[in-house]
């Protein structure tokens, strides 16, 4: 019987076939500012699920039956829950920081004229970003949160052009 | 390798990518945006992602407004 490759197999393949070819055709920034729209949605709905997960959490320990808004007790009943969830904001923050930080350099790099001096440059802020997102997700998970990889064509934005992680 | 026989591996990965992973299809091969368009919208996206989300939550928690 004749063996059949699962259709994620053929995906990656045409996602390097296409990575080559978008690295010779002279559109890293375009290339690399779609991936980093990619993340940015990741990212954009980590947060929500982040947001949605911390107000559950004080719901639960904190029930509106028990503790009035803006009383003493509420917000002695949600100092540990602030202290719990502090951590996933700083990671959040990071990746946001890395990832405004990676697009203002891809904006730099469309108003420099793209003449490929600026990649390796764009492929560490991509690698960046493929780190933040990592702690991210190692910051999340001890919360009950669980971070789905970044699509290849982010981590791919990262090594096309010699980029290496922080 | 022939160059027919290319195209048409490219053609036939292409195709593959356009169905199970349009997302990355379109930011692969791009929609007709110009390059200043899309790192606008990448710039924007970044910018739109909460930055404290969970003490966001937790303050609003704490006001009643949810």
């Amino acid at each position: 019987m004749e063996r059949t490759a699962p259709p994620v197999f053929g995906a990656r393949s045409a996602i390097l076939v296409l990575a080559l070819l978008a690295s010779g055709c002279g559109s890293v920034i375009g290339t690399q500012a779609r991936a980093a729209t990619i993340a940015a949605v990741a990212t954009h709905g980590v947060a929500r699920v982040v947001e949605q997960s911390a107000a559950a959490d004080a719901a639960a320990a904190c029930p509106r039956e028990q503790y009035a808004p803006r009383s003493p007790e509420l917000s002695a009943c949600l100092a540990p829950l602030r202290e719990r969830w502090a951590p996933a904001d700083v990671a959040v923050a990071s990746t946001r920081a890395a990832l405004v930080a990676w697009t203002e350099a891809l904006d730099v790099a469309r108003l420099a004229g793209d003449d490929g001096m600026l990649w390796p440059a764009l492929a560490v802020m991509a690698a960046r970003l493929v780190f933040e997102y990592g702690r991210l997700a190692d910051a999340l998970r001890p919360l009950g949160v669980e971070v789905p990889a970044l699509p290849d064509t982010v981590t791919w934005a990262a090594h096309a052009v010699g980029g290496e992680g922080p | 390798m022939s160059a027919e026989a290319i195209v048409q591996i490219v053609g036939v990965a292409l195709s593959q990518l356009a169905q199970h992973a349009p997302a990355v299809y379109r930011a692969i091969v791009g929609d007709g945006r110009t390059v200043e368009q899309v790192v606008g919208d990448a710039q924007r996206a970044a910018h739109s992602i909460p930055v404290r989300p969970a003490g966001s939550a937790l303050d609003a928690y704490e006001r009643g407004e949810r």
